[in-house]
């Protein structure tokens, strides 16, 4: 399960996943989820500091974000990952799809 | 929707029920009501006879103290005060002497007393004015051959009370009239009286004479005889002349069964209600567990249809050996393996669809089917990568996509060329099954994602004797009861040991509920 917080500061909107974002979550959670859906015309940053955990559910969610992001005129940052997402991200070939920070 | 009719149909068995229910109670209500009025009237006229007996009690005494106590006719006027004073249902008591019986007193002699309100007035009643000669009662105990007479209801002007009245005649031993002795009771007494007799309280009473002038009325309504809305008696009050109507509206009736017609009706709605909500639902869940049971039959075919896709025919001759597992959460999912050999190449894939269930499968079935036909024109893993890619990418809306590792490994070198769509890399054992290593590599992207991708390839050699592990997420994500994922470093250790690989990785789930397919596959040179 996942806990989300959206908070804007003008320019960028900081979105913070924490939690375990697994098939369970993105099955669950969907209103949740769907409300960061909605930001994706915004430039967001993805702070993943507190995402314990990802799995390929949670980077099917990742890649819809940045589809309608690309429809939509909007920008992701994938910011602070822990080493065991961040190897993930790797494994999974989304550094080539997200920019990382 | 039968159960609908059901419905119609308890309701139109309420309505019936409910209406004989309402007949029958109310004929019974009726019924009962006429009794009561019946049952009270009769008490009355014993009441109303037992009271009029002081009328003949009056005339006994008054004939008694002519006889024996009286010294002159004067002494009438104190004994009929002494009569109206003790016998509180007389309105009044006077004795009647013939024409000039008292020559100074004139043609009319009648010592009288007569209630009025809380007094007595006592008088010599006759004169011009109050000509008994002529008066019913006067006439009629003349007349009369029987022990006395009760004349009609009559107005008494003095006082105007309506009144009728008990009269004797006395004569002397050659049978010549001494004097009519008389008692009245008023109607507004007997009115009185017959207020106790009311069954109920909605019960009304009119008292008629013979000539169909009402007298009185209980409360301010005339019973209407002859109406629906009336339960209407009428007796002839005996001996005097007098008719009583008793009433009861039927609207009593109604109102004394209505509890007993209206709570039952509730409650049997209610019932009905509450059964044919159970029904609806029993025939909801029949609907439904028949619509799930065609779903879990669907699912099941689906089941044989993906599994079928799977190939069972695994390689094992002096140069390879190949074994691979696909364990799906639910009947179908979205993990797949395939494989085929050319010659001393061996040509196989791995892949994971994103999403589970249906549409997984579906994605699957197509990747699988892919691989296949790309497999049989081309010649590199890369280049089976891409065109796979291409395809999946092209008109995907659902944004499903798939994790996929392909590899050629020459089975008698063990030169290994794959391309990585951003699967989880495989591990190597060596021979001696001493040591375990992730195969490094390129993780391109998934597939599905941008169909125009370049994808890196790669090469490696897989020393003879050595074993190449491939898995899906499945299985390093697995979870136990605890919760506690399987991790890839325990993962590694449990391909280090070796054995059955599937079975550990049961073994570690235990009791839990597993949470993703699980994919395996083996390949030994």
């Amino acid at each position: 399960m996942i806990q989300i917080s959206i908070e804007s500061n003008g320019q960028e909107t900081c979105v913070k996943i924490m939690g375990e974002l697994d098939i369970v979550a993105t099955t669950n959670q969907t209103d949740e989820l769907g409300r960061v859906l909605a930001l994706a015309d915004k430039a967001l940053e993805m702070d993943c500091s507190q995402l314990e955990y990802i799995s390929s559910a949670g980077l099917r969610f990742f890649m819809q974000l940045k589809r309608e992001s690309e429809a939509r005129g909007g920008s992701i940052r994938v910011t602070h990952l822990n080493e065991d997402v961040a190897d993930i991200f790797r494994m999974s070939g989304f550094r080539n799809i997200f920019q990382i920070e | 929707m039968r159960y609908r009719y059901i419905h119609i149909l308890a309701a139109l068995f309420l309505i019936i029920g409910m209406g004989v229910q309402f007949l029958v109670s109310y004929r019974l209500a009726t019924r009962h009501v006429r009794e009561q009025i019946d049952l009270q009237m009769r008490f009355a006229q014993e009441k109303l006879r037992f009271h009029l007996y002081d009328a003949y009690e009056v005339v006994g005494r008054v004939k008694d103290f002519m006889a024996n106590d009286m010294e002159h006719p004067d002494e009438l006027l104190d004994e009929t005060r002494a009569i109206v004073n003790h016998y509180p249902n007389i309105f009044s008591c006077y004795v009647s002497f013939p024409e000039y019986f008292m020559p100074a007193e004139g043609r009319w002699y009648c010592p009288c007393s007569c209630r009025l309100r809380d007094s007595i007035v006592t008088t010599n009643f006759g004169d011009a004015a109050h000509d008994y000669f002529t008066r019913e009662w006067y006439l009629g105990a003349l007349e009369s051959e029987e022990a006395g007479y009760w004349s009609h209801p009559y107005k008494d002007e003095d006082y105007d009370e309506t009144i009728f009245t008990y009269s004797d005649d006395v004569r002397d031993k050659d049978g010549n009239l001494v004097c009519i002795i008389a008692g009245d009771f008023s109607v507004s007494w007997l009115q009185q009286l017959l207020e106790r007799y009311r069954p109920f309280d909605e019960a009304v009473f009119a008292l008629y004479g013979s000539d169909g002038d009402c007298l009185a009325v209980s409360g301010d309504r005339l019973p209407v005889t002859g109406s629906r809305d009336w339960i209407v008696d009428r007796q002839t009050l005996d001996p005097i002349d007098i008719d009583l109507v008793m009433a009861v509206p039927r609207s009593y009736v109604w109102e004394s069964i209505r509890l007993g017609i209206l709570l039952p009706f509730g409650v049997f709605l209610l019932g009905i209600i509450v059964v044919g909500l159970l029904i609806r639902r029993l025939w909801r869940d029949r609907e439904e567990s028949a619509r799930l049971e065609l779903m879990e039959r669907d699912m099941h075919i689906a089941n044989q249809i993906q599994m079928g896709i799977l190939r069972r025919d695994f390689p094992l001759d002096n140069n390879v050996a190949v074994h691979a597992d696909l364990l799906p959460m639910r009947e179908v999912g979205g993990d797949l393996y395939d494989f085929h050999r050319e010659g001393d190449d061996l040509w196989f894939i791995i892949g994971d669809v994103s999403g589970k269930g249906v549409p997984a499968a579906m994605f699957m079935s197509a990747t699988v089917n892919l691989f296949r036909a790309a497999g049989r024109r081309l010649d590199s893993p890369k280049a089976i990568m891409e065109e796979m890619n291409f395809v999946l990418s092209d008109n995907n809306p659902s944004l499903t996509f798939v994790t996929a590792f392909i590899g050629s490994l020459n089975c008698r070198t063990g030169r290994m060329v794959y391309c990585n769509a951003g699967h989880l890399p495989p591990l190597v054992v060596d021979s001696r099954q001493h040591a375990v290593a992730g195969i490094q590599m390129e993780p391109n992207i998934p597939l599905g994602y941008k169909g125009d991708f370049c994808f890196v390839e790669q090469e490696t050699v897989v020393t003879k004797g050595g074993t190449l592990v491939l898995y899906t997420d499945g299985v390093t994500e697995a979870r136990n009861a605890e919760h506690r994922m399987l991790g890839r470093k325990r993962w590694e250790e449990m391909v280090l040991q070796g054995g059955d690989l599937l079975e550990a990785v049961r073994t570690y789930i235990g009791s839990a509920e597993p949470i993703d397919d699980i994919t395996l596959m083996t390949i030994k040179i």
